[in-house]
């Protein structure tokens, strides 16, 4: 890589790269390992409990050849700084003059907050800020310019709609997005548009679901995306499912039995809300709709059911999820 | 001293046998909180180690120490709130008690909570208490028996501590209190515990003794509403509020015969209008579900609020 080129060349002693985005602040690490003419050396900091006085006995050895050193720590926000009045590290950053470039430190740290330490570095060298793109809000970057662009590169030319179904396959995940696209590069070819056809073929319907995504589902009366949900939840999470999935369906019914009550008394949607502390939208058009397909007899006997499956979730019963099938199953038909 | 220790004459001639040195095993003292079990065992321990006048007054080296708790030959071990005891604190005891006494004729160690060891801790304990050393004793104090893993209750002494009369622990909350009823009200509420009737009146529990009663009469106007949310709102002291729920029904089942048995006296109109309003069977069915309930509570780490506003349903038919 011709650091000229690139942003983050080594044109400063310090390179910081912080945040939450495993993706790009691998990139950076990736970039740094490959700047010409130098010897890189990667410490993780997670598994070698290193601290500020090792780190900097490693920036102050030099190699046998003499050659220009990069040192990368990954995890750098693990790096324990002395407790005593000596700060290695510290005295380090401060009395490291910007145009010694024979040893470049880069420090990747996997965390949404600067330490303070790592932005003395910053302030004498760059810092990259990777935070975790919010997937959540519409238009976002994934689709205007993460999948596009990485679409180009492999020499892709992407239908209309083909972005957004991408983005809701992978949930944003910008790893399985990179790898979804370089499945259809091998499905199409170079050159080739990707259809949404094309996206179906290629991405797997196995994304995660929440343990209220099966209680929602359940007292929706909806069995089969409750059955769905429910095995999805158990793929991601395993046996320890079933506390969390029991715990959902008990604050769901607690909603609907209340509501239902409410709906009985006559009282308006508006109050209804209000009293279960809920957006007045969803009251009316989502639990509402859910509470007019349950019997006030059929909710008591949920509640004690429920009971008897929070007791035997907790217990030594050896079926526990057949068990919580079952509840979800006589709660959503 | 040991007269000093009020109410519990089994206890008393169990220790007592101790500080003559007839009894030397380690001792299992059981019983509720707040009805002397620690404060026995610190009595026994001045008795054993008094070098002056055997009396509560006394201000010789050993009592000196013993009162501000800084004796080096008396340990006490005991968890935080909700937490276990470690094992770490066990080993050390255990590294304690090859050492020889300092000031004292013995070591003497006492666990508060052996009911809520941690496996580990429990475990570590047993190889000490098969073999105590000539020159340790050892009091093992807890409130649920069946809590104390077998093992450790076959090495030991077995003392069950009764509950305190009446007469004694309203005696002491009047030292604190005094209104005579609200004294009286409190006093039952501690259920033979002093240490329990002392810890509702200073933290003033009658308030939550008032959402139990408010929950109740909830259930009787089929108010499902306000059922859910009292219950929502005294969510973390439900445990307390359980035994709470216990007394009221008590009261409610009762008032009709014997209303100066009652617990909750200061609350007797109210308890006795809302007895009239359900028929028997529904307190009957409230009594009962309470206690499977709980029953399910001390054995399962349950959703309580769950199942406290389900026996509600229940028991009301809301």
């Amino acid at each position: 890589m011709a650091a000229a080129k690139s942003p983050i060349g080594p044109n400063v002693p310090f390179f910081v790269s912080y945040g939450e985005e495993d993706y790009y602040l691998d990139q950076d690490m990736g970039l740094a390992r490959t700047w010409g003419g130098r010897v890189a050396t990667v410490i993780d900091a997670s598994t070698e409990s290193l601290d500020d006085n090792d780190l900097v006995k490693i920036l102050e050895t030099p190699n046998l050849e003499d050659l220009p050193r990069t040192v990368i720590v990954d995890e750098a926000q693990k790096v324990k700084e002395s407790k005593g009045k000596n700060k290695p590290l510290r005295d380090y950053i401060e009395g490291k003059s910007s145009s010694d470039l024979r040893v470049v430190l880069v420090a990747i740290i996997r965390s949404a907050k600067l330490p303070e330490l790592w932005s003395l570095a910053a302030e004498k060298g760059k810092l990259r800020e990777r935070q975790k793109l919010k997937t959540y809000e519409n238009n976002n970057e994934v689709i205007k310019d993460f999948i596009p662009k990485h679409a180009i590169s492999l020499g892709l030319t992407l239908d209309t709609g083909v972005d957004k179904l991408l983005f809701q396959a992978t949930g944003g995940n910008l790893y399985a997005v990179r790898n979804e696209l370089r499945k259809l590069h091998l499905l199409v070819g170079n050159s080739g548009k990707v259809t949404t056809k094309h996206v179906a073929l290629v991405t797997s319907s196995t994304s995660k679901a929440e343990p209220w995504d099966v209680a929602s589902a359940a007292f929706a009366k909806n069995t089969r995306e409750a059955m769905n949900s429910l095995s999805r939840v158990y793929k991601s999470m395993g046996e320890e499912a079933s506390v969390p999935v029991v715990y959902g369906l008990m604050r769901e019914l607690q909603k609907v039995i209340v509501a239902k009550h409410l709906l009985s008394a006559d009282m308006s949607i508006k109050d209804i809300a209000n009293v279960l502390s809920v957006p007045y939208i969803w009251c009316r058009d989502t639990l509402l709709i859910n509470v007019r397909k349950h019997d006030d007899k059929t909710l008591a006997g949920h509640m004690s059911r429920l009971c008897k499956l929070d007791v035997d979730v907790k217990g030594s019963s050896r079926s526990k999820r057949t068990l919580v099938e079952l509840a979800v199953l006589s709660i959503a038909s | 001293m040991l007269a000093e220790v009020q109410g519990q004459p089994e206890g008393v001639h169990f220790l007592r046998r101790v500080a003559e040195r007839h009894y030397t095993s380690p001792m299992l003292l059981v019983g509720d909180s707040g009805i002397g079990k620690k404060f026995a065992v610190s009595q026994l321990v001045k008795e054993m180690f008094c070098e002056g006048t055997h009396t509560t007054v006394c201000e010789c080296i050993q009592c000196l120490h013993l009162d501000a708790g800084s004796h080096p030959d008396f340990t006490y071990v005991t968890s935080p709130p909700d937490k276990e005891i470690k094992v770490e604190e066990i080993r050390s005891i255990i590294e304690a008690s090859n050492e020889f006494p300092s000031m004292a004729p013995l070591k003497l160690f006492l666990v508060d909570g052996a009911d809520n060891m941690t496996t580990a801790a429990a475990n570590a304990f047993l190889k000490i208490l098969e073999e105590p050393p000539r020159i340790a004793r050892y009091f093992l104090l807890a409130e649920r028996e069946f809590r104390v893993i077998p093992t450790i209750r076959s090495r030991c002494g077995f003392v069950k501590f009764q509950q305190l009369p009446e007469s004694f622990i309203l005696q002491k909350v009047l030292e604190l209190e005094s209104d005579r009823n609200k004294a009286l009200v409190y006093a039952r509420m501690g259920e033979g515990s002093v240490g329990r009737a002392i810890q509702f009146l200073g933290s003033g529990k009658i308030g939550l003794r008032d959402k139990m009663l408010s929950l109740i009469t909830a259930g009787v106007r089929k108010d499902l509403p306000s059922i859910f949310s009292v219950a929502a709102s005294v969510e973390k002291e439900l445990p307390l509020g359980l035994r709470f729920l216990d007394h009221l029904v008590h009261d409610l089942l009762i008032v009709r015969h014997d209303p100066s048995r009652m617990i909750n006296l200061d609350s007797l109109e109210i308890i006795q209008s809302t007895r009239e309003k359900m028929r028997d069977d529904t307190w009957s069915r409230l009594s009962n579900g309470l206690r499977a309930l709980t029953a399910r509570y001390e054995s399962h780490n349950i959703n309580l609020l769950f199942h406290v506003q389900t026996l509600f349903v229940e028991a009301f038919g809301v």
